[in-house]
C-alpha cells in the first residue's frame, strides 16, 4: 500500500478497508491517532449535532425526522473515523451537513420524503407542536412554516444562509454561481415576507 | 417573479431579518437544550461494537476511488457548471416579461420610446420568441442545482437541448431581416445551444463512466470524494480525457505516472510543485488551492 490514510491510491481499486492490530509496526501509532481522532469527534459532535439539527429543520424537515437523518449522518461520520478517513475531508462541518440532508431526502436511493410543496401560496395550518415544541414561541414555529413553504433551491439558499454559510459557500454545494446565489435569497426573502406579513394580518 | 413583485411586500426586510435572527437562536437553544447526546454516542458505540461490516462498508467507497474517477467526477463537474451557465443564461435572454422591465427601465431614463418598445416586444412575440422561452426554461429547470441532484436529468437535458435548438432554428429562419437585433440574439442563442448539447453529451459520457465505477452512488457523495487529494505516483492514465489542470489540483504524482500524449508535461511540470521530504519525497503534488498545506501534511 503505498499511500496513507485519506489518500486515493489510483493503482489500487480495492485496498484493505482498514489496518488490522498486528499488520504493521506503526500500528500503535495509528492507534494513538485514531484516538485523538474520535476523541476530536465526540467534542466535534457536541456542538454539530444541533446545528445539523437546525439545518435541517430549516430546511423543512420535523424534530423526528431531522434526528433520523442526522444520526445516519453521524454514524456515516463514525465510519470514516474508524477507517481514518474523516481526517481528510475538508470541512468536517459542511460535510455532515451535507450527508444529512442526502439522507433526510433520499436515505437509500429513493425518495423517502417527497419535497415540499414549492409553489405554496398560503401557509399551513399550524401543527400540534406537542411537547418537543413547548419551548418554541409561535414566531418561530411561523418562520419554519414559511421557510418550508419556499421552493426549492431557494429553500436550499435560505438553509444554508441561516446556518451561517458564506455565499462562495453555498455556491460551491449548490453548484452555482455567487450572483445566483444572491438572487435566489432575493427572491427567498421576498417571498418570506409576504408570506410572514399575510399571517401577521390574520392574528 | 413577477407574480412576487406585484404581491404585497408584507413585512419589512428589516423586520424579516429580525424574525430570522429570533427564530435561529431560539431553536438552536432549543436543540441544544433538548438533543440527546447519549443516545447518539450509544449508536456510535454500538456502531463500533458491532462486528464492524457496516462501516467497511461505508468506507469502501472513498477507499476504492481511483484517479480515473475523481478525474472524470471534476470533469463532469465541470461540464455541469458550464451547462448551467449557458442554460440560465439563455433562459433570462428570452424572457419577454424580463425584457418588458428592462424595456420600461430604458423607456424611463428616456433611452427608448414608449412605441418602441412596444413594437419590439410585437416582433418578438410575432416570431414565436416565447417558444424559444419555454423551452429554455425547461432546460434551465432540468439542470436547476439542487443538493439532492442526480445525474439522471442529464439524459432529459440533453433532449430538452436537443429541442430547444430545433426551435431556436425555426424561430431564427422564420421573418428574418426584419429586427437584426433579435436576428443576432437568435443566431447566438443557436451557437450557445450547440455548445450545450455538446457539453451535455460529454457530461452524460462522463456520467456514465462514474456509474461503472460507483453504481449507485448519489452525485452529492461522488462530488464530495472528487474533492480528495489522489496518490497517482505509479497511475496509468494514458487512455484517461483530461480537459485542463484544473482537474488534476492535488494529485501527487511521480516519474513513474503515465500521462495521456495530450497533456503537456512542461505546463504540468510548472504548475506541481515537489515534495521535498516525508513519504512522497521527490515526487510532485500539482498546485491546488491549498498548496502550502498539502505540502505540510505530507512531510
Amino acid at each position: 500500500m503505498h499511500g496513507e490514510a485519506g489518500l486515493v491510491n489510483a493503482d489500487d481499486p480495492t485496498p484493505p478497508l482498514s489496518a488490522e492490530p498486528g499488520d504493521t509496526a506503526s500500528t500503535a501509532t495509528e492507534s494513538h491517532i485514531r484516538a485523538k481522532w474520535r476523541a476530536q469527534f465526540l467534542d466535534f459532535s457536541a456542538h454539530a449535532y444541533p446545528r445539523v439539527l437546525q439545518f435541517l429543520m430549516f430546511y423543512g424537515a420535523t424534530r423526528h425526522d431531522a434526528e433520523d437523518a442526522a444520526q445516519a449522518a453521524f454514524l456515516d461520520a463514525w465510519a470514516k473515523v474508524a477507517s481514518g478517513d474523516w481526517e481528510s475531508i475538508g470541512s468536517h462541518f459542511s460535510w455532515i451537513r451535507r450527508v444529512a440532508l442526502n439522507n433526510y431526502r433520499r436515505p437509500k436511493g429513493q425518495k423517502r420524503f417527497q419535497p415540499l410543496i414549492s409553489d405554496c401560496r398560503e401557509l399551513p395550518d399550524l401543527p400540534d407542536p406537542g411537547a418537543d415544541h413547548a419551548r418554541l414561541t409561535d414566531g418561530t414555529v411561523l418562520v419554519l412554516q414559511a421557510l418550508a413553504s419556499l421552493a426549492e433551491p431557494q429553500r436550499a439558499v435560505m438553509a444554508l444562509t441561516l446556518d451561517q454559510a458564506t455565499d462562495s459557500e453555498i455556491a460551491k454545494e449548490l453548484g452555482i454561481t455567487s450572483q445566483k446565489v444572491r438572487d435566489l435569497r432575493k427572491q427567498a426573502k421576498i417571498e418570506l415576507r409576504r408570506q410572514l406579513g399575510r399571517e401577521e394580518d390574520l392574528r | 417573479m413577477s407574480s412576487n413583485e406585484d404581491a404585497p411586500q408584507g413585512i419589512t426586510p428589516d423586520e424579516l431579518e429580525t424574525r430570522l435572527d429570533v427564530a435561529r437562536a431560539e431553536l438552536l437553544q432549543h436543540l441544544t437544550d433538548t438533543s440527546s447526546l447519549s443516545s447518539l454516542y450509544e449508536s456510535l458505540l454500538k456502531t463500533e461494537q458491532a462486528d464492524g461490516h457496516s462501516v467497511r462498508v461505508a468506507s469502501q467507497v472513498s477507499h476504492s476511488m481511483n484517479a480515473r474517477g475523481v478525474i472524470a467526477i471534476r470533469t463532469l463537474s465541470l461540464f455541469l457548471c458550464d451547462a448551467r451557465r449557458i442554460a440560465d443564461k439563455l433562459d433570462r435572454a428570452f424572457d419577454l416579461s424580463a425584457a418588458r422591465r428592462a424595456g420600461h427601465a430604458q423607456v424611463d431614463k428616456g433611452i427608448l420610446s414608449q412605441a418602441a418598445l412596444e413594437r419590439n416586444l410585437t416582433r418578438a412575440r410575432d416570431r414565436g420568441v416565447a417558444d424559444v422561452h419555454a423551452r429554455a426554461r425547461d432546460l434551465n429547470h432540468a439542470l436547476m442545482p439542487d443538493i439532492c441532484f442526480t445525474l439522471d436529468v442529464l439524459a432529459p437535458a440533453y433532449e430538452h437541448a436537443r429541442v430547444l435548438l430545433e426551435v431556436v432554428n425555426r424561430v431564427g429562419k422564420s421573418g428574418r431581416g426584419v429586427d437584426h437585433l433579435l436576428d443576432q440574439a437568435l443566431d447566438r442563442a443557436a451557437s450557445m445551444a450547440k455548445d450545450l448539447i455538446k457539453n451535455l453529451d460529454h457530461a452524460n459520457h462522463h456520467a456514465n463512466t462514474l456509474n461503472s465505477l460507483y453504481p449507485g452512488q448519489p452525485w452529492p457523495r461522488l462530488s464530495e470524494l472528487g474533492e480528495a487529494e489522489v496518490d497517482a505516483s505509479r497511475a496509468d492514465l494514458t487512455s484517461v480525457e483530461i480537459v485542463g489542470l484544473r482537474v488534476l489540483s492535488n494529485f501527487i504524482w511521480s516519474d513513474e505516472t503515465k500521462w495521456p500524449h495530450h497533456l503537456d508535461r512542461e505546463s504540468l511540470l510548472e504548475n506541481s510543485v515537489k515534495v521535498p521530504d516525508g513519504m512522497y519525497a521527490g515526487m510532485y503534488i500539482v498546485q491546488g488551492e491549498r498548496k502550502e498545506e498539502r505540502i505540510n501534511a505530507l512531510q
